[in-house]
Parts: structure tokens; C-alpha cells; sequence
């Protein structure tokens, strides 16, 4: 896999949100405004891309027996200096996202591809995937956003859209909204890539960091173990 | 073993560079966060002192007016904020005024930040009015027709300066001749004041070779003259019948009448002209009533809303009129009444009032004027005298009534 499917991968054909259907939790809850879902996508992004490296480079320190602890602890690390930074510099914005930029510690896009990606692959592939999967995070956050807020409340990053703004779909913004915006985006996304995407095993049962304990496995895999 | 200590020891070294890391950004944003916090409780205080960098709370004396909630000193020395709540307790809610004073003493902008009031003075155009003031607040008036919620407002920020006054140094803004008269009146004739407390006098208009100003309270219950004495303005003022009551010098202060005998003497002619304009209406009026009476008038010793008295000595007996004016509504309701010397109401005839339309003229009607007449003055027939959902007319009747007794009595004692 060469570095720049690695990053673009994470754009559309793995996209987290879209693909993977993960962090489905602060992309129903901040796509309610094209401002929040973008600093939210950056936000995770960042914290994303930092726990990516950090992890990688720890990979062959780290003992398995501690790795989700230790995992979270450096991913609880950036997300608390995101949070700071964003307090000092942006307060709008962190008054804006409020208790979801702390939540960024149990976004299971970021646990997951520190799971998944970065504890089995080096430094630099790790960040380009951590960038991808961020922007690819940010993107759809931005497409959701941009949905529901154009036509929920008739105005973009704000301001207001002239001749919009009297014929609004109100729910749009509200959380059944949301979700319906959701499917949708997932139906069209999953008809430009044709279905391929969800077919890959790494994103069924076997992907999962709990796959292991879950009893979900198959006969044949359990025999396997033995 | 081995694997549970470097298990122990891997992620202990990795919470500890992960605390050292926030430690770390912790120092840098800290100071900055909490700049931004106190900046934002502040933010309308900024937005009436633009220029200030940072705000401390100062420390008000006991006894500071009601009114005053804080009062805060930019500690680069640029002003004053001034957070004030007041009510002309005809609203749902207190109206919140922010007032910023530069270091000159005078306002730099001033925010209505809630105004709950009945009728609107011109939330966005009646604060502007201030900007540029000091604590004289001259050529600053009420807004007819609103007179309750703006003076309401006047006072608070009145009031602001004298909570500033008390705690900072800010020098007293110089008071126009027209102020310092309408604070002498309003304390002295508190009968010429409107319902809102403010006092009704204005200067006559008239230019005088002998004296600098002389203003008469719209009810004629009062007269303040100006008067030049060497480099400085007294004022001295007169009661209804033109009797000296008492003497101010330029700070304000009551003075020794003796050093200022000439201009008394110049200011009492004038007054006199006055006085004797205004009964000779009133003459007119009663010969109207009582043709052939011989009609004189008098002075007596009472402050009041009585604006003028006259005996009328008729073939059929001897009266005593007396006119009062106390505020109703809308203005001073003027009763003329022409009483026996037992107080038994003669006559009684609403002169002139001010009230809004239906009120007006129901207390004018010749059908509530025949009912006070044969009543006493000493003891007004509630019934005949209310009007009734008309307070504030009713409430004036009645002080015309306790004047107009107070009145009588003085006579029949001088008597």
C-alpha cells in the first residue's frame, strides 16, 4: 500500500463515519451547525493524527497486557491539551462544542485505528493514516453540517442565506434530523463506492478491538485457537 | 513476573510523561483562560468603557443609594463602570442601566440592558442623550409623556455619580442656573412637584434690568429668583403670596438673608408683579361670581399648594376664597374655593386642570362641583369628592380640600 492510499483511503473508501459507521455518537450531536462540525472534525482529527504517532512509536514498548490502558491514557492526553488550547485561544468555540470535545477520549474512530492501524504499522504510515481518517472525519462531519444546517436553519457557518431562510425544515436540526441525514449520506456514499467497501472483513466482527472476547467467533476460528 | 513490572512500569512512565506534558500547557493557557473569563463577566463593562484593560470592583461606603450595584475602576486609569437597577415600579421587571465614566467625570456610553416599562422613553435614542454628561446632568430632561421610567433613569444615574463621587476622585460637574433652581424648588415646594417628583418651575421668560433670572412654578405655588451678589448667583425664594422663605448662596447653601437685603428688595418687586398679575385673575374671576363684592387679597402664612387667597365681603356676608393647585395626573388641578369662615363650602370651580380627557371632565362638570358645595372644607365628603378609578384626579381634590382648610385656618387665626 503506498502513502498516499493510506491517507486517501480514509477520505471516502474507509471513510470512519460514513464506511466504518464509527463516532456515529458527536456526528449526530455537533452537525447541527457547519462551525461546530468542523471544529469538532478538526479537533478529533488532531487528536487523531498526534495519538497515531505517539502510539506507533510506543508499539514495540508497550506490553499487550496494558495497551488499551495505555492507549487511552495518551489519547486522554492530547484530547485534555486540545481542550486547553481551545479554551485559551477559541473559547467560543470550546464553549460551542462543550462536553463532546472531552467525549474525543472515547471516540472509537480514534481508539480503533490506534487498535487497528497504528500499534501494526510504523511512524509515518501511522500519521498519514491518523490525517486521513482525520479529514476524512472532518469531511463528513462538514458534508452533515452543511445538510442540515443550510436547510434546517437557512443560514451557512452563520450567516444567512437570502430567500432560504424563510423556508426551513426545522427538523433538520434536530436529532430525528439527523439521523435521517445520516442514512442518507451512508445510502449515497455506499452507491458511489458500489458496496464494496462494507464487504471487507476488516470492517465486520473481525476488525473489532473486542473481537477476541465477544463470542462472536466462529466455530471454525474458535477450533482454530485451540 | 517480569512482564507484570514492565507492564506496571511502562504505563506509570507513560502517565507520568503524559502529566508532565499537561503540566506543562497547563502553565502557558492558565493565565490566559482566566483573562478570558474575567474579560467576559466584564464584557459590559467594556462595552461602555471601550478603552479600559481590566476592571477592579471598588468597594462602596455604607449608605450608598440603593440603586448603585457596583462600581468598577479600570486599572489603567481610563474610567469608571458603573452597573445601576432601578424600577419607576410601574414594570415587570427592574430596568439595568451599565454607565461608563471616563476620568474627566463625564459619561462615555451608557447601556439600557433591560427596560421592562410600561412605555418606551426611547430605549436606543434617550440613554444616548447622556453621553458627554457629568454629574450636573444639565440639559438632560425627562422624556414627556414617560416621565415616570425616565426619571427613573435620571435618578440612577444621578445616583451612579454620587456613588463614584463617594469613592473616586471625580470632580462634581457644575450645575446651570436652571438646575440648581429646580433642586431648591423641589425641595421647598414639594407641592409644585409632579407625581413623578419632579419639580415644575421654569424660568418666566422675561428679561429684568435688577435681577438675573426669576422662575415660577407652574402652579404659582412658589417663585425663585436669581440674582447677581459680586462674581456669584443667589437665589432667593418667595412662597405663593411673595414672602421671602429663604436664601442660597451659588454652592447651594442657605444663607444669611441680611448680607443680600438689596437684592432681596430687587427681587421682591418683581415677585410682587407677579403675585399681583395673578390675583388680579382671580378678582376677575370671583366679581364674575359675587357681582358688586368688594374683593381684596390677602397673605397668609401657609406653604402649601395654595396659590393665592382673597376675602369677598358681599351684602349677604363674608367669604374667603382660596385657590389651590396640587398635582393630579396630568398637571396641577387649580380649585378655586370660596368658603364661609366656618369652611362651609360657597362655591367651588375647577379653574383649569391638565387631566386626560374623561378624567378632566368629570372633576370640571358643574354636577361635581354642586356636589361639593354646601360640604365643608374641614371634612371633604368622600363620596362627592372620589372619582371614581381616577386616583391620582381624586387624591389632588382632596388635597386641595386639607389645603384649602389649612388655609382658612390661618386666616381666621390671623383674624
Amino acid at each position: 500500500m503506498n502513502k498516499l492510499s493510506i491517507m486517501l483511503k480514509g477520505l471516502i473508501k474507509e471513510n470512519p463515519v460514513f464506511v466504518l459507521v464509527l463516532g456515529t455518537c458527536p456526528t449526530l450531536a455537533v452537525t447541527d451547525s457547519v462551525s461546530r462540525a468542523l471544529g469538532m472534525g478538526l479537533s478529533a482529527a488532531a487528536v487523531l493524527i498526534c495519538s497515531n504517532i505517539v502510539i506507533s512509536a510506543l508499539r514495540n514498548i508497550i506490553p499487550d497486557k496494558v495497551r488499551i490502558p495505555s492507549y487511552i491514557v495518551v489519547i486522554a492526553g492530547f484530547v485534555t491539551v486540545i481542550q486547553m488550547l481551545l479554551h485559551a485561544y477559541l473559547p467560543s468555540l470550546y464553549e460551542a462544542l462543550g462536553t463532546y470535545l472531552a467525549l474525543i477520549v472515547v471516540n472509537c474512530i480514534i481508539l480503533g485505528r490506534a487498535e487497528m492501524f497504528a500499534s501494526k504499522h510504523n511512524v509515518v504510515d501511522s500519521a498519514l493514516d491518523g490525517l486521513g481518517m482525520g479529514l476524512g472525519f472532518t469531511l463528513a462531519l462538514f458534508m452533515m453540517g452543511t445538510v442540515r444546517e443550510v436547510f434546517g436553519a437557512g443560514s451557512f457557518f452563520g450567516y444567512e442565506i437570502p430567500g432560504l431562510s424563510h423556508y426551513t425544515v426545522s427538523i433538520l436540526t434536530q436529532a430525528p434530523g439527523g439521523f435521517m441525514v445520516f442514512g442518507i449520506l451512508i445510502a449515497v456514499v455506499n452507491k458511489i463506492t458500489k458496496g464494496k467497501a462494507l464487504k471487507k472483513k476488516e470492517f465486520g466482527c473481525a476488525g473489532c478491538p473486542s473481537y477476541a472476547v465477544c463470542g462472536k467467533k466462529t466455530e471454525t476460528e474458535k477450533e482454530a485457537d485451540r | 513476573m517480569k512482564d507484570s513490572l514492565k507492564s506496571i512500569v511502562v504505563l506509570t512512565v507513560i502517565c507520568l510523561v503524559v502529566s508532565a506534558v499537561l503540566a506543562g500547557i497547563n502553565q502557558v493557557t492558565a493565565p490566559i483562560i482566566a483573562e478570558n473569563q474575567s474579560s467576559k463577566a466584564n464584557e459590559s463593562l467594556y462595552a461602555v468603557l471601550p478603552d479600559a484593560e481590566n476592571f477592579e470592583e471598588l468597594a462602596l461606603p455604607e449608605g450608598s443609594p440603593e440603586t448603585v450595584t457596583g462600581v468598577y475602576r479600570d486599572t489603567a486609569g481610563s474610567g469608571y463602570a458603573i452597573t445601576l437597577e432601578t424600577s419607576s415600579q410601574y414594570s415587570s421587571s427592574n430596568m439595568l442601566i451599565t454607565m461608563g465614566v471616563g476620568a474627566d467625570g463625564k459619561i462615555v456610553n451608557i447601556a439600557l440592558t433591560n427596560y421592562a416599562e410600561s412605555k418606551d422613553f426611547g430605549t436606543e435614542t434617550y440613554p444616548q442623550t447622556y453621553i458627554g454628561a457629568d454629574s450636573a446632568l444639565s440639559g438632560i430632561d425627562t422624556v414627556a409623556g414617560v416621565t415616570y421610567s425616565s426619571a427613573a433613569f435620571k435618578n440612577a444615574v444621578a445616583d451612579g455619580f454620587t456613588a463614584l463621587m463617594s469613592v473616586a476622585d471625580i470632580a462634581a460637574g457644575e450645575k446651570t442656573e436652571d438646575q440648581i433652581v429646580s433642586e431648591i424648588g423641589t425641595k421647598l415646594f414639594p407641592y409644585a412637584c409632579n407625581n413623578a417628583g419632579v419639580c415644575q418651575i421654569s424660568a418666566t421668560g422675561e428679561t429684568y434690568s435688577d435681577i438675573k433670572n426669576l422662575y415660577a412654578a407652574e402652579n404659582k405655588t412658589g417663585y425663585i429668583a436669581a440674582a447677581e451678589f459680586g462674581e456669584e448667583t443667589i437665589y432667593i425664594a418667595f412662597d405663593a403670596f411673595g414672602t421671602v422663605i429663604s436664601t442660597y448662596n451659588s454652592e447651594e447653601e442657605e444663607a444669611d438673608a441680611s448680607s443680600y437685603s438689596a437684592e432681596i428688595e430687587k427681587a421682591s418687586a418683581e415677585v410682587a408683579a407677579l403675585v399681583s398679575e395673578k390675583n388680579d385673575k382671580t378678582v376677575t374671576r370671583l366679581e364674575k361670581m359675587f357681582e358688586g363684592a368688594e374683593i381684596t387679597p390677602i397673605t397668609l402664612n401657609v406653604q402649601s399648594s395654595v396659590s393665592s387667597a382673597h376675602t369677598v365681603i358681599t351684602p349677604d356676608g363674608n367669604y374667603v376664597a382660596v385657590t389651590a393647585a396640587p398635582y393630579g395626573y396630568g398637571g396641577p388641578v387649580e380649585i378655586l374655593f370660596v368658603l364661609t369662615e366656618q369652611g362651609d363650602i360657597v362655591r367651588f370651580k375647577v379653574v383649569s386642570q391638565k387631566e386626560t380627557e374623561y378624567f378632566g371632565e368629570a372633576v370640571a362638570e358643574s354636577g361635581y362641583a354642586s356636589k361639593q358645595e354646601g360640604t365643608s372644607v374641614n371634612a371633604a365628603d368622600e363620596e362627592a369628592v372620589t372619582i371614581a378609578g381616577c386616583t391620582f384626579t381624586t387624591n389632588a381634590v382632596k388635597a386641595a380640600y386639607a389645603d384649602a382648610a389649612e388655609a382658612l385656618e390661618a386666616y381666621n387665626l390671623f383674624e
